[in-house]
């Protein structure tokens, strides 16, 4: 999916969220504001109806306004109190801002209500008729905080903000996560299909190399037959050339039987084995075929490692590493290390030749890929194979100006 | 500069306690009125310190005397504390405020030397009240 495509399935229905959360919670908090406002003012008027009935009582005994309104004094959210008289004087207040009484003189009227804003907040303020005796009527006039509504808005204002920005927050991790996700995907589809279309070409070129390759043993396997012939005919002094033919038959046929083997998949049947019995195999095939290089080839493989693998095929492939780096080194010596590891075999095969140019590097173990004038480019192609389908893992690396070593890694142990 | 005020302010007081003068004004009707607004402008006569809605702090009292007046005004500035200015005998003081009886008046906002001091909002809240932040303390009473 692209990622254009990724914005639209995805990020604009998350936007859509969003906006409906916003929404909905602005709706939310307008009605909760709502219905606390309209709880405060019923309170505030029961308690106003609660005062001025008591207050009634106080000055129908024959208090003072300013004793009555000070017994009072104590509420703690109710900001200022007046007790007004018919003409709408003020007999006595209190407030707990010195000389602060909001008054506004044309609105006072029993049941009348508003609020004020001041700094230290909203009050809500309103009048109650007080009947004092004596055909006497009076008005009480409270202000009462909103403080505490106002900071539990302001909460609940924040706790919304909050959630909002955690939304956006999930959202953005999700996102990113998805769009990490769609990358590797990508990356994983990319290499399945280079991978498809190499085992298709390897397919189709191991097709076409084993028909070459009985095509061309057919006529060797004639030829060789007629050298034998010609070896038991011809003069003694022919006898030479003849024996080089047939050893050029047998070479063409070598190198036909080791194409037909590099294209073949590569079918281990493993088991247990010692990782010196290998290394000794791999010594032992090499000498055969260069018995002067043994004092060259050194062999450190702790004892009693232990791996699981097919014996003939990790020989070969060793036998391969060390023919290569035999080959490399001219007449300096070869080292191959072999250790058990915590999770894993490692094997190590050192040279000390020039070393492998730096843009080469990546492409040893490509088949065909070969810098000798007379190589093929198949033994360490061979070898990654063997080891690749045994589950392990293959590496050159360069030694500055030292030669090369050939990390090779494989898993259990 | 704070401590020669403190030392007139306090000369001032002492002289004002040994006059023994009572100042009017704090009666039923002594808050911040705003439909009772007016500005006096004068001299100042006397400064004092006079214990104000039954607040056990003394409050900054200025008596003005009117320019082109014999009147006298008793200028209720606010707590003592909160007026940090240097303001002596003898200067003009113009002030705008809210008349609380008589010849007494509630300062909002001072005018002297140049300088202008607020001491309530437009509504009469008190500037050293400090607002919504302000922690709730000990309610002020004032039922003169």
């Amino acid at each position: 999916m692209k990622r254009r495509r990724l914005l639209v399935f995805f990020a604009l229905p998350f936007a859509g969220v969003l906006l409906i959360f916003a929404f909905v919670s602005a709706l939310n908090r307008a009605d909760f504001r709502r219905r606390a406002e309209d709880l405060v003012r019923g309170q505030v008027e029961a308690t106003a109806h609660i005062m001025a009935v008591n207050i009634s009582h106080m000055l129908t005994e024959g208090r003072a306004p300013d004793e009555t309104l000070e017994l009072f004094a104590p509420e703690d959210d109710i900001y200022f109190m007046a007790l007004l008289d018919e003409k709408k004087d003020v007999l006595a207040w209190n407030s707990r801002f010195e000389g602060y009484l909001p008054l506004s003189l044309s609105s006072a009227e029993a049941g009348a209500s508003g609020i004020i804003d001041s700094p230290a907040g909203k009050i809500f303020n309103t009048y109650a008729a007080v009947p004092a005796g004596q055909d006497r009527d009076y008005l009480l006039y409270l202000g009462y905080s909103l403080s505490a509504m106002e900071d539990m808005l302001a909460r609940t204002g924040r706790n919304a903000l909050f959630f909002f920005a955690l939304l956006v927050l999930v959202g953005a991790l999700f996102f990113h996560e998805i769009s990490l996700l769609q990358a590797r995907y990508m990356a994983k589809a990319r290499e399945a299909e280079a991978e498809r279309l190499e085992k298709e070409r390897f397919r189709e070129i191991s097709a076409f190399t084993s028909g070459v390759a009985h095509e061309i043993k057919n006529p060797l396997n004639s030829l060789s037959l007629l050298f034998d012939l010609l070896m038991n005919s011809v003069p003694s002094a022919m006898k030479p050339d003849v024996g080089a033919g047939k050893d050029q038959v047998r070479t063409i046929a070598g190198i036909v039987d080791r194409f037909s083997s590099a294209v073949k998949p590569i079918r281990p049947v493993p088991e247990l084995l010692l990782l010196e019995e290998v290394v000794g195999q791999a010594r032992e095939s090499l000498l055969r075929e260069f018995p002067a290089a043994a004092p060259r080839v050194e062999i450190v493989v702790g004892s009693g490692v232990r791996m699981r693998g097919d014996g003939g095929l990790l020989a070969q492939a060793l036998l391969n590493l060390l023919k290569n780096a035999l080959e490399a080194s001219d007449a300096s010596s070869i080292r191959v290390e072999g250790r058990s590891l915590r999770k894993g075999v490692e094997i190590l095969v050192r040279d000390d030749g020039p070393g492998i140019p730096a843009a080469d590097l990546g492409r040893v173990f490509e088949p065909f890929y070969s810098t000798k004038e007379r190589g093929l480019g198949i033994g360490l192609y061979l070898s990654r194979k063997i080891i690749e389908a045994h589950g392990g893992r293959i590496e050159a690396r360069n030694r500055e100006g030292r030669g090369t070593d050939f990390h090779i890694l494989f898993p259990g142990g | 500069m704070r401590r020669t005020l403190a030392l007139i302010l306090c000369g001032w007081a002492a002289a004002a306690a040994l006059v023994g003068q009572e100042s009017p004004g704090q009666a039923a009707g002594h808050f911040y009125n705003v439909d009772k607004e007016a500005r006096i402008e004068g001299t100042v006569r006397e400064i004092r310190f006079e214990p104000r809605y039954k607040d056990r702090a003394s409050f900054l009292v200025i008596v003005l005397q009117k320019a082109g007046s014999e009147e006298t005004y008793f200028v209720e500035v606010g707590p003592s504390w909160f007026f940090g200015q240097d303001l002596h005998q003898g200067e003009r003081l113009s002030v705008v405020g809210s008349l609380a009886g008589e010849r007494a008046l509630i300062a909002r906002q001072l005018r002297f030397r140049g300088q202008t001091v607020i001491v309530r909002d437009k509504k009469g809240f008190p500037s050293w009240s400090g607002g919504a932040a302000r922690p709730r303390g000990k309610r002020r009473i004032g039922s003169f």
